[in-house]
């Protein structure tokens, strides 16, 4: 899934990849200068290599909102070779118009409005990352900016195909309660944690898939991806079309009876059984006991209660 | 002193002679509590909650994690209004109003599922154990039994409502604030209070108050998709954002609930509990909404393969029933509900385990749910009670 969404293959309007930091080994001293949040880390460079393939793999024209420096830095030499695909916008500088009114950026997508014209077709925008601007912006309303993607596919007259965003669940302003918000509305999340990227996709129907798969980074910048499991799939599944576990399709013999043995079976009297042809009185309630004396009965014609005295 | 107030007592005991509750269109007066009730589009859902909904009251729904089934209950609950000719209102910030009002479903004109059952019935009479032929069927979907006296309509989920009829429907949509607008209520997030004004204005305009007399009375279903979703969160928030939260939801579903209790109206608000941090909110809501259920989606979490929950898409939490114009709530007679959704229907069912089919030393259910506890008395370890 990891491959088909850096190839841009993925029908989803909006990706959000979790960049949830180094692992944190419990017991383990960590020194007063160790970093939770770094910027150089695993999960982001990892994302900066989806781009790169997702740039080359995608026949629309890649806008990326670069809010960290080294983001445009990785970028340069790629796009030199692909002008047309892609576009770098430096959102870092400036990004309250102090130095030039322009540039102030009132809502998350405010830089591409002005480098776009009307004739542009659809296009796919990147943010990296999402964690500044939820500061500088403000979090409602850039959750209010990306909910318009994912409702609209456009956002101020822009179509926008798709929108892959990294945000770092250290780097938020209201912690764990804005990442469970930003993934409420993204329609695919990939969590990344230790070479471990845990994908939820929303199918539009309201089917959920769920994958778990592993990836490294080559020494290029190419990732390879391997599965990790197969973890069940999750769709809402329709109880009409639920598989079988019935005897007959474990059995080696034919379980069920044709017609013509339902009928001889129907024939044959059982114990027990309520048979039609019984006698009216005994269907009515009342009994009677029939004996047929046997051989060696020893049959007594005296009265049992002779000696008492009744 | 005391004389006087037992006079008046006694003077104040008059019979009404006319009935005071007017004849509205897919409602039915309650045998408990004489409240109308209306239905809620899914009939066993009707029957948990007491045979329907009562008008001027608040349904909470606490959305499963996708919000898949959340929106399917706002879904049929406008569908039923629509079939009965209720005006409808639908706000929404999180998805397109006018999208949900074209996916609204049909109603079945006739039910041909009950005939079906009754051949098969008498198709196979037994023949041994026949003592149990005239047994009552056990009925897992609850209110099934007394079909013909049912409230609401049975909606088909493949067929979706024709444009000519949705334009014949009488709804307004609200996905945010207009130009001018003014909110009520002094809410940190002005949104609520423009959402709520615009509700007041509604009641007010379409004459649903007990006291206005309009030439039919009517009455207005309203429809509140997702409050309290991140696209609730403030533009400008400072705070934490479940500290908004928190004032904000309760409070707006106070000013619901007390305008709602003096109009021919009532509500059906989805709330996504999940993302709040504070679970002080989730029972906020709850003490402020007069019923509220939890749906709770197996879709994406570990239920979904496990065998006891085979047949079921997730499973229903009542978490209120509100005494309405009572003292006592009716209580259903199961509290452990599932719902699964089939191709063409949504149905609660009380909670059943599925038949035990396959040979297996233990049953396989007793060991996920009981996880590693063991149940044997003695102290040795072996997970087989040995006699």
């Amino acid at each position: 899934m990891l491959r088909s969404i850096s190839d841009g293959r993925l029908q989803s309007p909006l990706i959000l990849f979790v960049d949830n930091g180094p692992e944190l080994y419990p017991g383990k001293q960590y020194g007063p200068f160790s970093s939770l949040v770094d910027e150089d880390s695993d999960s982001s460079s990892m994302f900066l290599s989806v781009i790169k393939s997702y740039v080359k793999g995608s026949e629309r024209a890649t806008h990326v909102l670069c809010w960290q420096r080294k983001t445009s830095q990785h970028l340069e030499t790629l796009q030199k070779q692909f002008p047309s695909k892609l576009i770098l916008h430096d959102c870092l500088s400036d990004f309250n118009g102090w130095i030039d009114q322009g540039r102030h950026q009132s809502h998350l997508f405010s830089i591409i409005d002005n480098s776009i014209s009307e004739d542009t077709r659809e296009i796919n925008i990147v943010i990296d990352s999402l964690s500044n601007p939820l500061f500088t912006i403000g979090f409602g309303s850039c959750i209010q900016d990306l909910q318009k993607i994912v409702n609209f596919g456009s956002i101020n007259g822009i179509k926008v195909h798709q929108l892959l965003c990294l945000v770092n669940a250290n780097l938020v302003p209201f912690g764990p309660a804005s990442i469970l918000h930003l993934k409420h509305i993204a329609s695919t999340v990939v969590e990344l944690k230790c070479h471990v990227a845990s994908i939820t996709h929303r199918k539009p129907g309201g089917h959920i898939e769920k994958k778990e798969e592993k990836y490294a980074i080559l020494s290029e910048g190419e990732i390879s991806i391997e599965p990790l499991r197969a973890s069940a799939l999750t769709e809402i599944r329709h109880t009409e079309e639920k598989p079988s576990t019935l005897p007959q399709d474990v059995a080696s013999f034919r379980v069920g009876l044709s017609d013509k043995e339902k009928e001889d079976r129907s024939k044959l009297v059982l114990p027990y059984m309520r048979t039609s042809d019984t006698p009216q009185e005994i269907e009515d309630g009342g009994g009677k006991v029939f004996y047929q004396p046997d051989a060696v009965d020893d049959w007594d014609d005296e009265d049992p209660d002779d000696d008492l005295d009744i | 002193m005391a004389s006087l107030t037992s006079e008046g007592n006694i003077t104040s005991f008059q019979k009404k002679g006319r009935n005071r509750i007017p004849y509205i269109q897919g409602t039915r007066q309650s045998v408990q509590n004489a409240q109308i009730l209306a239905s809620s589009g899914v009939p066993s859902l009707d029957h948990v909650l007491g045979n329907g909904l009562p008008v001027g009251t608040i349904l909470l729904i606490e959305e499963d994690v996708f919000g898949t089934f959340a929106k399917l209950m706002l879904k049929y609950f406008l569908a039923e209004g629509a079939a009965c000719d209720h005006p409808l209102f639908l706000a929404s910030r999180d998805i397109v109003p006018k999208s949900l009002m074209k996916d609204l479903p049909l109603p079945i004109k006739s039910d041909s599922g009950s005939g079906s059952s009754q051949g098969a019935k008498v198709e196979d009479p037994m023949t041994i154990a026949w003592r149990y032929q005239n047994m009552r069927q056990v009925q897992s979907a609850p209110g099934s039994s007394n079909s013909g006296t049912q409230l609401g309509h049975n909606f088909d989920l493949t067929q979706t409502i024709s444009p000519e009829d949705l334009d014949s429907c009488d709804f307004t949509l609200w996905s945010g604030p207009e130009e001018n607008d003014l909110p009520v209520g002094g809410f940190i997030n002005p949104d609520y209070g423009f959402l709520l004004s615009r509700i007041q204005k509604h009641l007010l305009d379409g004459q649903f108050g007990v006291q206005d007399e309009p030439s039919k009375h009517s009455i207005l279903r309203l429809a509140i998709h997702s409050l309290g979703s991140p696209l609730w969160v403030n533009s400008s928030c400072g705070q934490s954002l479940d500290a908004t939260i928190k004032k904000d939801l309760p409070r707006f579903l106070l000013c619901l609930r007390s305008l709602l209790r003096e109009s021919y109206a009532l509500a059906m608000v989805t709330v996504p509990c999940h993302l709040f941090q504070d679970p002080a909110i989730q029972r906020l809501c709850e003490y402020q909404s007069d019923m509220a259920l939890k749906f709770e989606s197996f879709a994406g979490s570990s239920y979904e393969t496990n065998p006891v929950f085979k047949e079921y898409h997730g499973l229903l939490h009542v978490r209120k029933l509100g005494p309405i114009n009572t003292l006592a709530t009716p209580v259903p007679e199961s509290l452990d509900l599932a719902f699964k959704l089939r191709r063409r229907k949504f149905v609660i069912e009380k909670l059943h385990l599925p038949p035990e089919l396959q040979e297996s030393a233990q049953r396989e259910q007793d060991d996920i749910l009981s996880g590693n506890k063991s149940f044997s008395c003695s102290s040795n370890q072996s997970s087989k009670l040995d006699f």
